[in-house]
């Protein structure tokens, strides 16, 4: 089944300026990814209006004892999965990613991933990147924190 | 395209309401829970509507995802297959009455999870410990594609209020 309407637009997609590679620095930032979550993107997201969670529906939001929808932990950590892989391409694959969800994001909230290289080592004929990567809110608050490692040529 | 209505009332529901611990199917008591408990085992296929579904509502129309990878065909983005092990755990345990909280999720990539291709996933507990007055629960998830092969191993923890299991305490994990 085709979702009803959706052109893939591959023209869409900007890759990163700077990928990984053997030769960047400890210390290097990432370029990074900004997107906000609102509520008609939550709904896309759930499949709404077929399936209505408290992600995407105020009824079932009240119903779990929240005034308003909040964004989808799965969906917030997609954000995180878009940087990722941006930055390692095909090197995800031998690669790792761990997180944690600390705080909420209500939607509407402007969500930016980052990450820095923490650590680079030889792994065969490649080099391991060992990067912190976490999502800060508009108010620049910590909503997840995590690790990630990925090879570069 | 198609622009879901942005109408934030809200409507009837599809379905009678049902508080967070109602969703669920699970029925052992996760005070008797054991390391190496099946929670859970399944087969799922990341059919192409998902994945064009979560591309729009993210805005990444990576062509990886879309129209063709290095990996041959289309892949799903790195984070998707937390869809497929989201409710295992409390399908399995019986959601607690105080609630309970995700931790933490992990991830290791042997392979890309391919759009339409079947995949066998596996979850079991691995480790549970008390901290801070919480009990966490470990679940260790293993996909494998149609040969056998692991392809994806992930754990993800959850964090209860209900009483501690005997383990000693760990300040962190």
């Amino acid at each position: 089944m085709t979702t009803p309407n959706f052109v893939p637009d591959p023209t869409a997609f900007r890759p990163m300026a700077t990928p990984a590679s053997r030769d960047l620095p400890v210390g290097f930032a990432l370029e990074p990814v900004v997107r906000t979550i609102s509520l008609e993107k939550s709904r896309i997201h759930e499949g709404w209006p077929g399936i209505r969670t408290r992600h995407c529906d105020y009824e079932a939001a009240h119903a779990t004892g929240t005034p308003a929808p909040i964004a989808n932990g799965g969906q917030v950590a997609l954000v995180l999965g878009e940087l990722f892989i941006k930055f390692f391409r095909e090197g995800y694959i031998g690669g790792t990613l761990s997180f944690n969800l600390i705080r909420q994001t209500q939607l509407d909230d402007v969500l930016t991933a980052k990450g820095v290289i923490t650590d680079k080592r030889p792994e065969g004929d490649r080099v391991r990147l060992e990067l912190d990567v976490w999502l800060e809110n508009q108010n620049g608050d910590k909503v997840l924190v995590g690790k990630a490692s990925g090879l570069a040529d | 395209m198609r622009t879901p209505s942005n109408d934030r009332k809200g409507t009837e529901l599809a379905e009678p309401k049902k508080a967070e611990h109602e969703k669920f199917k699970g029925t052992k008591d996760l005070a008797a829970a054991q390391i190496g408990d099946l929670i859970g085992e399944i087969e799922f296929v990341v059919p192409q509507e998902m994945v064009e579904r979560f591309s729009w509502a993210m805005d990444d129309y990576n062509p990886w995802y879309l129209v063709e990878s290095p990996f041959g065909g289309r892949i799903a983005a790195p984070t998707i297959p937390l869809t497929f092990d989201g409710s295992m755990f409390y399908d399995y345990y019986k959601y607690p009455e105080g609630g309970s909280l995700f931790a933490k999720q992990e991830f290791e990539f042997f392979a890309p999870i391919k759009v339409g291709e079947k995949y066998r996933l596996r979850g079991t507990l691995i480790d549970t410990y008390p901290r801070k007055g919480r009990t966490f629960f470990k679940m260790g998830v293993s996909i494998t594609n149609g040969e056998g092969a692991e392809v994806l191993r992930m754990v993800k923890t959850v964090a209860t209020p209900v009483n501690p299991v005997q383990s000693p305490e760990r300040e962190s994990k």
